[in-house]
């Protein structure tokens, strides 16, 4: 299966992961890869020396290309230059202000790698274009974790129709129905998150994985209360909990800094500097201030989900797509029926459609 | 000619379906669409009595020969209505498809098929078209969140909607919202439906009733001018994004009952806007694909276009060594 995005990431099929931190760990990015596909390591999880580590680790257990993804805006700086220190053949980031994103795209592209912006609006897109992006990530209302508000059923045609780089469908994404609706869509391939966690290969617990099996495309919700910005996870009693409290505990906000700071080993220094820049990428004052305070609580409550792998006290990221998903297969099962199924929809639907 | 369980079942050309809209889908719009192969759905609700309606539908049989429909909506509403009536006059008027939504077309399923006719359900959650196939209805609609009008309060995707009901019923499924051109069409039936349901691109079109100040207004929207207002009084509708919905969201942030929401809310503010032009105390529906609206061509024209264009994506496909 040839297309822009196989061509421009040098892969089999147009098919790669969605970076997503805690659960894209290199042992999961390289078995998308040496399935066919592009492996994707959410980069903003980790301190730019475990970061370092993790990418050449992949590098052990594949040979194949792989992803790496970043949040831009908030202390991602020196994770920025670990990726291009490491030359890593696709980044992709999302978030972030011009004035950052265009030396990190020259810095991408100096050693040959493939800058790919991630987007939720049409003009956000053509931004990221005449930023020199070498592809676009198209996020739909769907998908896991952050988005804007518009359908990938409306979005990914207006994308492509207002930029010529090659775009990406996310969100909504698990089978080959999925696939083969981006292709029809214009989009030259499509990035799938919570179905490739839900695989063997990924290193969670029983006990989320279950969560996703289980879920239907009702059970999740959308809403600023987990991490500042909308994000999408599992409705649970954590999720309503946090839904009808709305107000945020100062001492839930300091503890959840602290446990950042040991977790990524920042100095008090680190954090508070951290902690401002957030204040002010959402937007300012008391406001923003809020908004940062959630995103530290919301990052530990992702991670007792994840990490800890508890999905009733956690908070727990996940898709509309878990509608879609009934079991956990192996990586390359879930990429080979993909691929395949799109590929026989689309030959029955050439004998429909062409006279 | 493009063969669908869908166009089997109806004795259409083309599995695309107009969504009914208030006071938009008379004889005009619905009688475009059936000529021109598609299959024309008349809003029964718009008509403030079964005798108006009555015409309206003696009206479109003078305007094509084709099969149209007619929707009847049991939605909660301000004026009593009494639905048996508007069943009996489409029957009697010699209708021969009718397709409900708001409320499970139960009670009436036993006159409708007694009469022959077709039955089609509108829904939007997966366990409501689950519903419609045990009480006997012949195919189901599943509308995803970027539709007009009431897209339900779940929110989700078409792309994610359209695959989930494929596995949960037997019967047809037709696809609605989001779907305005040709990529939309060839995606959905790719997702598994068998025709898709467009409302807004049918909206901005020479035959709709409608000032062409609206129209034009409708043009010049982007993918993200629209919003969903009502969820706080359980029946979330996407509306156009301007002073008056803003401020509609904000009596909701602000606790509102539906009283009070009521004359904010209410469908003839739409309806004076589309007589006169003046959009801007309205709450005009409007789905998401509106941003992939920009000029309004005929009903022909559109549904010609995306038998052609489907065309197109197809050979795109098989070019890339896909389908072949």
């Amino acid at each position: 299966m040839k297309t822009r995005m196989t061509e421009l990431f040098g892969i089999r099929y147009p098919i790669m992961l969605a970076g997503m931190n805690w659960l894209t760990t290199p042992k999961l990015v390289a078995a998308v890869s040496n399935a066919g596909a592009l492996g994707v390591l959410a980069g903003a999880q980790y301190n730019p020396d475990s970061l370092k580590k993790a990418i050449q680790e992949i590098r052990t257990l594949t040979d194949k290309p792989f992803g790496v993804n970043l949040t831009l805006g908030v202390a991602s700086g020196p994770l920025a230059k670990v990726v291009i220190e490491e030359k890593v053949p696709v980044v992709n980031y999302s978030l972030g202000r011009p004035p950052e994103i265009q030396p990190f795209i020259q810095g991408i592209h100096s050693y040959g790698g493939k800058a790919v912006g991630t987007i939720a609006l049409v003009r956000h897109a053509q931004r990221s274009e005449q930023l020199g992006v070498d592809a676009i990530i198209v996020t739909g209302y769907e998908a896991a974790s952050h988005s804007g508000n518009v359908g990938a059923l409306v979005l990914v045609p207006q994308v492509v129709d207002a930029v010529k780089v090659p775009c990406i469908g996310a969100g909504g994404y698990a089978d080959g129905k999925g696939l083969a609706a981006a292709l029809a869509l214009g989009a030259e391939g499509i990035s799938m998150g919570t179905r490739l966690a839900a695989t063997k290969e990924a290193e969670v617990s029983d006990a989320v994985k279950d969560v996703w099996v289980k879920s239907t495309e009702e059970d999740t919700v959308i809403d600023p209360t987990f991490d500042g910005i909308n994000c999408r996870v599992l409705k649970n009693k954590k999720a309503e909990e946090m839904l009808n409290k709305k107000s945020l505990a100062l001492f839930d906000a300091w503890s959840a800094g602290m446990f950042m700071k040991k977790e990524l080993k920042m100095s008090y220094g680190q954090l508070f500097k951290t902690a401002n820049q957030m204040r002010k990428s959402r937007g300012g004052g008391m406001k923003g201030l809020a908004s940062a305070m959630r995103f530290s609580v919301g990052g530990r409550l992702f991670r007792t989900a994840t990490v800890g792998g508890d999905p009733v006290n956690g908070i727990l990221m996940m898709g509309q797509t878990v509608g879609r998903i009934h079991d956990i297969p192996r990586v390359k099962e879930v990429i080979d029926r993909t691929v395949a199924e799109a590929k026989q929809i689309l030959g029955k639907m050439n004998k429909q459609i062409a006279d | 000619m493009l063969k669908t369980r869908i166009t089997e079942l109806l004795g259409i050309k083309y599995p695309i379906i107009a969504g009914p809209m208030a006071y938009i889908s008379g004889p005009e719009l619905v009688s475009a669409v059936s000529n021109a192969g598609g299959l024309g759905v008349m809003a029964s609700l718009s008509y403030p009595n079964v005798q108006e309606l009555q015409k309206a539908i003696r009206e479109t049989q003078k305007l094509t020969k084709k099969p149209f429909a007619v929707n009847i909506t049991m939605l909660p509403v301000s004026r009593p209505v009494n639905y048996e009536e508007y069943f009996q006059t489409a029957i009697a008027e010699g209708v021969r498809i009718i397709e409900t939504s708001g409320r499970s077309p139960e009670p009436y399923m036993q006159m409708l098929k007694n009469a022959g006719v077709i039955v089609m359900h509108r829904a939007t959650r997966t366990k409501d078209i689950q519903t419609a196939e045990r009480v006997g209805v012949d195919a189901v609609t599943i509308l995803g969140m970027e539709a007009a009008g009431h897209p339900g309060q779940e929110e989700v995707g078409t792309i994610v909607r359209v695959p989930v009901a494929i596995k949960s019923v037997k019967i047809p499924v037709i696809a609605g919202g989001g779907i305005a051109d040709a990529y939309g069409f060839v995606a959905a039936l790719a997702l598994g439906a068998e025709g898709v349901l467009m409302g807004s691109r049918f909206m901005v079109t020479k035959e709709a009733n409608i000032h062409d100040n609206v129209k034009k207004w409708l043009c010049s929207l982007t993918e993200a001018d629209t919003i969903l207002i009502q969820k706080s009084v359980k029946n979330a509708s996407r509306v156009v994004r301007n002073a008056h919905t803003e401020k509609i969201l904000e009596m909701e942030n602000k606790g509102a009952n539906i009283d009070e929401l009521l004359p904010m809310i209410s469908g003839t503010r739409g309806r004076n806007a589309y007589a006169t032009g003046d959009f801007s105390e309205a709450n005009i529906s409007v789905g998401q694909c509106v941003g992939l609206i920009r000029d309004i061509p005929t009903v022909k024209q559109i549904i010609d276009d995306i038998i052609k264009d489907a065309k197109v994506i197809m050979k795109r496909l098989q070019a890339l060594g896909i389908g072949g």
